[in-house]
């Protein structure tokens, strides 16, 4: 079931608008939110995940509302959000963070121990599961960031920018993770990072200044590149295709 | 997360051991001045350290509340409410405080070797509830501040909070710590509001900072509240001690007194009653003395708070198990003197004085010998010892004419033997 959103507007302060007036509903399947720095990709998906709320409009997925007190349990329980900085909490191990995550999700603790381990296998972690989380490397703590998104289960899972900092060889396993899901959860995924975008994804969303510039399926989005691009370069020159010219500040 | 993990992970396991040998130490020391076999100084004793407790247990809650803001937690969309991640992750401390006192009451217990009645609690639980509300509002600051900020910042200001105002100079605020700055005693018990008063500051306190820990869910409405709540709270809290004195008020203990019946009968709280047989060989003979001296035998001698009233006939008197038989004499020598008003609270200059016929009693009641040789030669003593040369019926009436003017604040009469 998609995320939608509403009439949706939101602002760090109270004069500057990142989202105005947002109506938008996120297709099924896994979808790759592209978009430069600044154009709201970040606080669309956190908004999605209800750690922001709107200032106005709302937020659904199905019938529950994330403005609702009483929905924003259940809504949370059903969507998972990994967000851009991966945060500890200091003094525990790996596993302990992953679990921990799950029993802020609502997870008893046995249960919460259980798929901590099963999360942790997922983004291969399972040999790093008693370290520190200061022993990791960037690209570990973001699979961390996605194990304890994954422990839970969600069913959509909002990821911000997760393969930043990764190796080839981590993106490769990450890439796999993420096709081991797909058909069983709604995924939504920002990135700058366009490859595989065939294989990996369904669905195209490019947002620019705050608002949804182009939503499309994959092969609508490749479209957009000029038949004249090298094999290896589509999808980077169809990214620039669908936002050649567009402002890239919200008015 | 699972106690174990909490407990492992957090700051408490750094702050343990310090805090129970201090805590220790510290009731041991108060125990030394506490009335011995006393259950109600258990209490008092075991919740002496609370300025230790709860300093370094908002100590710790303000370091854990710096982990969650650190590890984002609040801003995680979690699904479970912030009471239950609150009450999760402030397990650890609340286990260190409840441990803190655990070895507070076995040391003072085993120090006074008693154990308190259900109702001596009241001085542990307001303790309890104390430490809680401060552990709860290190939380919130924590969950504000930076741990490196919060934690030294509790440390340090709940330290302060809870010692320095038991000498200012501004008497209510002494009352409003949660330091309990007023023992009770064997006939005295300190009124319920002297614990209840910071209890309801602390809480107060504790729900104004509330809204600090939270994520989403802040709102201009529930600050609005806690606000609320915290004014609110302070004045009711300084309403209650607003017009109380350096000490909190004390009532009689209810239900304290045992008298043992003979001649004469002898009334003390039950935790004196192994002192019955030694006072009373002690009274027969000192009241014999001041019959012959001229006074009404007593039908009971009576250990009763100063608040409560007394029937003609009873002397009130105030022996203690460490007074040895020399001072029981004399203990039991001056409850022939009546109760008096305190002239001096009402009246800086007042000249009078029962120094004279407190030395006439005990020149009375003397264990054999020659007159005044059990007393210090002092300026008191020479002045008294020529009463003793007056017939029966005029010391009597000197004594009579001191007690009168004590009762009314005014100036007592010299001794008559002198101005002869």
């Amino acid at each position: 079931m998609p995320i939608q959103y509403v009439n949706c507007s939101f602002g760090y302060s109270r004069r500057g608008a990142v989202l105005s007036s947002l109506d938008f509903t996120f297709p099924s399947g896994n979808t790759v939110l592209l978009g430069p720095n600044g154009a709201g990709k970040s606080t669309l998906l956190k908004i999605g995940s209800s750690a922001l709320l709107p200032r106005k409009g709302s937020v659904r997925l199905g019938e529950l509302d994330t403005r609702s007190r009483r929905d924003r349990g259940p809504y949370r329980r059903r969507v998972a959000w990994m967000p851009q900085n991966i945060d500890c909490v200091p003094g525990l191990r790996v596993v302990e963070q992953v679990a921990y995550a799950g029993w802020l999700k609502g997870l008893g603790k046995d249960a919460a121990a259980e798929k901590a381990s099963w999360a942790l296998a997922q983004v291969d972690l399972t040999h790093q599961a008693d370290s520190r989380v200061s022993e990791l490397s960037g690209g570990q703590l973001r699979r961390v960031g996605v194990a304890r998104a994954l422990v839970h289960d969600a069913e959509v899972l909002l990821l911000d920018e997760p393969t930043a900092g990764m190796d080839p060889r981590q993106r490769r396993v990450f890439h796999k993770v993420l096709g081991g899901l797909r058909g069983r959860i709604d995924i939504v995924l920002s990135t700058h990072d366009v490859a595989d975008l065939e294989t990996t994804y369904d669905s195209v969303v490019v947002m620019l200044g705050g608002r949804i510039h182009f939503r499309g399926d994959v092969s609508e989005f490749l479209e957009k590149a000029p038949p004249e691009t090298p094999a290896g370069r589509v999808a980077e020159a169809a990214y620039h295709g669908v936002t050649e010219g567009a402002s890239p500040c919200l008015s | 997360m699972p106690f174990v993990t909490a407990l492992r992970s957090s700051s408490v396991v750094w702050g343990a051991f310090p805090l129970f040998a201090l805590t220790a130490f510290l009731v041991v020391e108060w125990s030394r001045f506490a009335e011995p076999g006393f259950g109600t100084a258990v209490a008092e004793a075991t919740a002496f350290p609370v300025f230790v407790v709860a300093a370094v247990c908002s100590a710790c809650a303000a370091w854990e509340g710096g982990r969650l803001r650190r590890g984002g937690v609040w801003f995680s969309a979690p699904v479970r409410g912030r009471l239950r991640i609150l009450v999760n992750t402030l397990s650890p401390v609340l286990a260190l405080g409840s441990t803190s006192f655990a070895i507070a009451f076995v040391f003072a217990s085993s120090t006074l070797g008693a154990f308190p009645a259900a109702r001596d609690l009241l001085p542990l639980a307001s303790a309890a509830v104390v430490t809680v509300s401060y552990a709860l509002l290190g939380f919130c600051v924590g969950c504000a501040t930076p741990r490196l900020i919060g934690a030294p910042l509790m440390l340090i200001g709940v330290y302060v909070w809870m010692t320095v105002p038991a000498s200012s100079d501004i008497m209510w605020i002494r009352h409003l710590s949660g330091m309990q700055i007023t023992s009770s005693s064997v006939v005295d018990s300190v009124e319920v509001t002297a614990f209840t008063a910071p209890v309801v500051l602390s809480v107060s306190l504790a729900l104004a900072f509330f809204p600090l820990m939270s994520g989403a869910e802040r709102s201009l409405r529930e600050a609005g509240t806690a606000v609320c709540c915290g004014v609110i709270g302070s004045l009711v809290a300084w309403s209650l001690v607003a017009d109380w004195g350096p000490g909190a008020p004390t009532t009689p203990r209810a239900g304290a007194t045992v008298c043992a019946e003979s001649n004469p009968t002898i009334c003390l709280p039950g935790e004196y009653s192994g002192e019955v047989p030694r006072l009373h060989r002690i009274a027969g003979d000192v009241l014999a003395d001041l019959e012959a001296a001229g006074f009404d035998r007593p039908h009971t001698l009576a250990l009763v708070s100063a608040e409560s009233p007394v029937s003609p006939g009873t002397w009130r008197f105030a022996p203690h198990p460490e007074h040895d038989d020399e001072f029981l004499r004399a203990t039991i020598a001056w409850s022939a003197i009546p109760d008096s008003p305190d002239c001096f609270a009402h009246d800086d200059g007042y000249v009078g004085s029962d120094e004279d016929i407190r030395v006439w009693l005990l020149l009375l009641t003397e264990d054999g010998g020659t007159p005044g040789a059990t007393l210090p030669e002092d300026a008191s003593t020479r002045r008294v010892l020529p009463v003793l040369e007056l017939s029966r019926e005029e010391q009597m009436e000197w004594f009579d004419a001191t007690v009168g003017a004590l009762g009314d604040c005014a100036p007592t009469p010299e001794p008559p033997g002198r101005s002869a």
